[in-house]
C-alpha cells in the first residue's frame, strides 16, 4: 500500500545521517526564499545539480526533471505576464509579452521550484522513510505526528506506482486487429483520462483501507511505543557535521556579500 | 462476580449477530448475517467455508473491532472475546488479543522495510526491543522469510508477501488469530505448512484459529482442523456427508469437471515462442529470470506452478510487453514482436480489477473494446449482450463500481473475453472467486483460437484445466509435464 522513492546505494548521501539531512532540509529550502540575486540561486540549483549528478547518477537527476517539466513550461509561459514593467523583449503592437524583468522572475520561480524539489528527492531517494521517521522522532516530534508526515508523504510515490499499474492493465485492454489508435497531443491526452478516473477511484479507497491496517498495528494506542531500530550511527559523523556547518557558512556568507 | 480472566469465558462468542451494509443510491444495502452464533474457545482450529462475497471478510474485521467502525452498517448482537463486548474498546486496543490477516496483503503492509513491517505491531504494544528481535529471528525461520530484512516488502512476490504478514501475525502472538484467504498465493509447500502450524497453534500453544477460505476444501477435509460453512448468513457445520458437499457444490466451492473438450481443438499454430530470455529488476539483485526455451500453440492451454517468488509473474508480464526482455527473442505467431504488439496480443488479467474498471456501467465497459474493432454499433451491442450472458453479469447498465468484487473479476474476464487476443494469462486470478466463477471465465478464454497460461498455486484448477505444467524455481524452468498425456494414460 505503502511505496516510497528509497533506492539502496551506496553514495555518500546514503551514509549521511538522517538527523542532519532533516537538520538541512529545511534551511535549504528557506535559502531558496532569500532576498539574493539570481546568479546565487542559479549557482546553488547547479550546485544540486552535481551533487545529484555524482552521488546518484544522471538517470536520479533527470528523474525529478521530468515529473515536474510541465509546471516548469507553465511558469516560463505565464509569469511574465504579471511583470510588463521593465526591458521589453518581446513586443506585439502595444502589448508587451515578455520584459527582462518578467524573464527574471520566470528564472527565479523555476530555480526555487526546481531547486526545492530536488533537494526533497535527495533527501528521500538516499533515505529510507522509516529511518526518516526515527530521525524526526529523535527531534522530539510526536510518533503519530511523524507517521502522518510519513504516509502524507509517501501517498504521492504510492499513487505514482499505482499509475503505473494502471497504465499497464490499460495499455493490454486492445485487440490484436485494433486499427491504430490517433497520434498526438490531444489523442495522448484523452488516453490518460481513463487513467485518472481508475487511480482516483483506487486512490480514495485506499485510504480507508489504510486506516484500518494502522489501527490494527496499534496506531492510536495510550500506552509508550518501543523502538526495534535506532538511527544507523554514520562512520564519520564528525565530518559529516562539519560538512554540514562548512556548508551553512558558506550559504551564509553568499547571502551577506552578494545581497 | 466472575472476573473477565482468560478461560473463564470462550475465546471467542458470537451471539445472535446481524450485519446489513446501509443502502446507497442504485444499490439497495446487503444483509450479510442474520443471526449469526459462533463458539471458539482456545486450542480450537476451525475454518469457515463460504463462497466470494458471502461476508467471510466482514466477519473477519467484524472480530477485531475495525467494522462496523465507518461502515455505518447496521449491526444487531454481540460479539465476545473472553465475556468482554468487541465493541467496548477500539480495534488498537484488541491488538494484544486479536490479529488478522488481510486476503489483499497489499493492503496491510504499511512500512518498506520487512523488519520494519514485522515490528510495527510490537512496537506499538510496548514491548522491549531485544524481545522483538528474538521473536522476529525465530519467526523468520518458522515462516521462511530468509530474504534481506531491509528488503521492501513492496518488491516481494504475493506468496512472500503472506509469508511475512504470517510470520508478523506470529510474533504478535494473541489468543485469537483471524486469516482472511491466507491460502491465496502460497505456493503449495506454504499451504501444507501453514495449515501444519495452525493446528500446531491451536492444539500445543492454546490459541484459538479462524480461517476464511472460498476454495482448498480438499485440502482442510484432511486437516485437523473443524470446517463451517458460512451459507445464508448463518454457520452450518460440514460433516462431510453429501448434504454438507451439496451446499459447497451449489456454492461453486469445488471444482467442476475439466473443461479441456469445450477447448477450440485448432491446436498447431505457434502462438508464442521464447528463447534466451533473461530479465533482471533493476532494484533486486538476489532474483534473475532465464528461459532458455518456452513455447505455445495455438488451444493449448499451460499452467505455471512453483514457489513464491520464482518468477512466473516477472514472465507473464515479459510476454505481455508490460517490461522488456534484457536479453533473448520473443517471438509471435512466428514473427519477433515488441512491447506494442505483444500489448495487442497478449491479455494479463490483474489480480485487482479495478485497475482496468473507470466506465460508468458495465455496457460501456465491454463495448470500450470493441471501439477500434471496425463492427457496427448493432454488432458490437449482439457482443456485448453474449458477453453478459456468458459471465452473467447482472444487466447493461450496471454500475461496476457498485458491484462486489466477483462480479467485477468476472466483468474483467468478459472485457477479455471480447477482446481478439492471440494469448491470455490469468495470474493468480481465481482469488476472490468461487471455483465456479473461475471456471466461467477459463471456459469462455479457452473456446477462442488462442493460447492460455494459468499462474495458479492451485493442483486442483492446473490438473483439470492445464495440458501443459511448467514447474518453475529460482527463475528457471525446471521441468515440463504433458498433464493430457497423463490423464489419458
Amino acid at each position: 500500500m505503502i511505496d516510497t522513492l528509497y533506492r539502496r546505494g551506496d553514495s555518500f548521501l546514503h551514509y549521511y545521517d538522517c538527523r542532519l539531512k532533516l537538520f538541512l532540509l529545511p534551511l535549504l529550502l528557506v535559502f531558496f526564499f532569500m532576498p539574493a540575486p539570481w546568479f546565487l540561486s542559479a549557482g546553488f540549483l547547479l550546485f544540486l545539480f552535481f551533487l545529484t549528478l555524482t552521488a546518484l547518477g544522471f538517470v536520479d537527476l533527470l528523474l525529478p526533471l521530468k515529473m515536474i517539466y510541465p509546471l516548469l513550461i507553465f511558469i516560463l509561459i505565464l509569469t511574465p505576464f504579471f511583470y510588463p514593467t521593465g526591458l521589453p523583449l518581446l513586443k506585439i503592437g502595444s502589448f508587451v509579452f515578455l520584459t527582462d524583468k518578467g524573464l527574471l522572475e520566470s528564472f527565479l520561480y523555476i530555480s526555487r521550484f526546481t531547486g526545492i524539489t530536488i533537494i526533497f528527492f535527495m533527501l528521500f531517494r538516499t533515505t529510507p522513510m522509516e529511518d526518516i521517521l526515527l530521525g524526526l522522532s529523535w527531534y522530539r516530534l510526536p510518533y503519530t505526528l511523524t507517521l502522518v508526515i510519513s504516509v502524507a508523504l509517501r501517498y504521492i510515490p504510492h499513487l505514482a506506482g499505482l499509475y503505473g499499474q494502471i497504465t499497464s492493465a490499460h495499455a493490454l485492454r486492445c485487440s490484436v486487429n485494433d486499427t491504430p489508435p490517433r497520434k498526438g497531443l490531444f489523442a495522448r491526452l484523452r488516453k490518460i483520462f481513463p487513467i485518472l478516473v481508475s487511480l482516483m477511484i483506487q486512490g480514495v479507497k485506499t485510504i480507508p483501507v489504510l486506516t484500518m491496517a494502522l489501527e490494527l498495528k496499534g496506531i492510536g494506542r495510550d500506552n509508550g511505543r518501543t523502538r526495534l531500530r535506532n538511527i544507523p550511527a554514520p562512520e564519520k559523523r564528525g565530518w559529516q557535521i562539519f560538512l554540514t556547518i562548512l556548508l551553512l557558512v558558506f550559504l551564509i556568507i553568499f547571502l551577506i556579500v552578494f545581497s | 462476580m466472575v472476573e473477565n480472566t482468560p478461560g473463564s469465558f470462550p475465546l471467542l462468542k458470537i451471539e445472535d449477530y446481524h450485519f446489513t451494509f446501509p443502502s446507497y443510491p442504485g444499490l439497495k444495502g446487503r444483509t450479510l448475517f442474520k443471526g449469526l452464533d459462533l463458539q471458539l474457545s482456545r486450542g480450537e482450529f476451525l475454518i469457515i467455508l463460504g463462497k466470494p462475497e458471502s461476508g467471510k471478510t466482514t466477519l473477519g474485521r467484524c472480530l477485531c473491532a475495525v467494522y462496523p467502525g465507518l461502515t455505518q452498517a447496521t449491526v444487531q448482537g454481540r460479539i465476545l472475546i473472553d465475556g468482554e463486548d468487541i465493541s467496548k474498546r477500539s480495534a488498537c486496543d484488541w491488538i494484544d488479543r486479536v490479529s488478522l490477516i488481510f486476503q489483499d496483503p497489499d493492503e496491510q503492509i504499511v512500512t518498506s522495510r520487512t523488519d520494519d513491517e514485522a515490528a510495527f505491531a510490537l512496537e506499538s504494544l510496548g514491548v522491549e526491543p531485544h524481545v522483538i528481535t528474538e521473536r522476529m529471528n525465530q519467526s523468520f525461520i518458522d515462516f521462511g522469510v530468509s530474504w534481506n530484512k531491509e528488503r521492501n516488502p513492496l518488491s516481494l512476490s504475493g506468496g512472500e508477501k503472506k509469508r511475512l504478514l504470517l510470520s508478523c501475525m506470529k510474533m504478535q502472538d494473541t489468543d485469537l488469530w483471524i486469516l482472511d484467504e491466507p491460502m491465496d498465493e502460497l505456493d503449495q509447500q506454504g499451504q501444507e505448512f501453514l495449515l501444519k502450524t495452525l493446528s500446531h497453534m491451536a492444539s500445543c500453544e492454546q490459541k484459538g484459529v479462524l480461517l476464511f477460505a472460498s476454495k482448498y476444501h480438499k485440502s482442510f477435509a484432511s486437516s485437523s482442523a473443524e470446517i463451517a460453512i458460512l451459507h445464508e448468513g448463518g454457520l452450518q457445520q460440514y460433516q462431510g456427508d453429501s448434504e454438507s458437499l451439496q451446499i459447497l457444490f451449489d456454492q461453486g466451492l469445488v471444482p467442476g469437471e475439466s473443461s479441456s473438450p469445450e477447448s477450440s481443438g485448432k491446436k498447431g499454430q505457434s502462438i508464442i515462442h521464447i528463447s534466451g530470455l533473461k530479465y533482471q529488476y533493476p532494484d533486486n539483485s538476489e532474483f534473475s529470470l532465464e528461459i532458455d526455451e518456452f513455447s505455445l500453440n495455438a488451444g493449448e492451454t499451460a499452467v505455471l506452478a512453483g514457489p513464491n517468488g520464482c518468477g512466473k509473474s516477472t514472465l507473464a508480464r515479459l510476454l505481455c510487453g508490460l517490461i522488456p526482455p534484457q536479453e533473448g527473442t520473443i517471438l509471435l505467431e512466428g514473427e519477433p514482436a515488441g512491447k506494442e504488439r505483444l500489448n495487442r496480443s497478449c491479455g494479463y488479467l490483474f489480480q485487482n480489477p479495478d485497475y482496468q474498471l473507470f466506465l460508468p456501467t458495465v455496457s460501456d465497459e465491454l463495448e470500450l473494446g470493441l471501439k477500434h474493432s471496425g463492427l457496427t454499433r448493432k454488432e458490437r451491442l449482439a457482443l456485448v449482450d453474449e458477453a453478459l450472458e456468458l459471465f452473467q453479469l447482472p444487466g447493461r447498465n450496471a454500475p461496476p463500481s457498485l458491484m462486489s468484487f466477483g462480479v467485477r473479476k468476472r466483468l474483467q474476464g468478459a472485457i477479455y473475453y471480447l477482446l481478439e487476443k492471440r494469448l491470455y494469462i490469468l495470474d493468480e486470478a481465481d482469488s476472490g472467486l468461487s471455483y465456479r466463477d473461475y471456471e466461467t471465465i477459463i471456459r469462455q478464454l479457452k473456446k477462442k483460437d488462442c493460447a492460455l497460461i494459468i499462474i495458479t498455486h492451485n493442483q486442483e484448477i492446473s490438473s483439470i484445466e492445464g495440458d501443459h505444467l511448467y514447474q518453475m524455481a529460482g527463475g528457471r524452468i525446471l521441468e515440463q509435464r504433458d498433464l493430457h498425456r497423463e490423464y489419458t494414460l
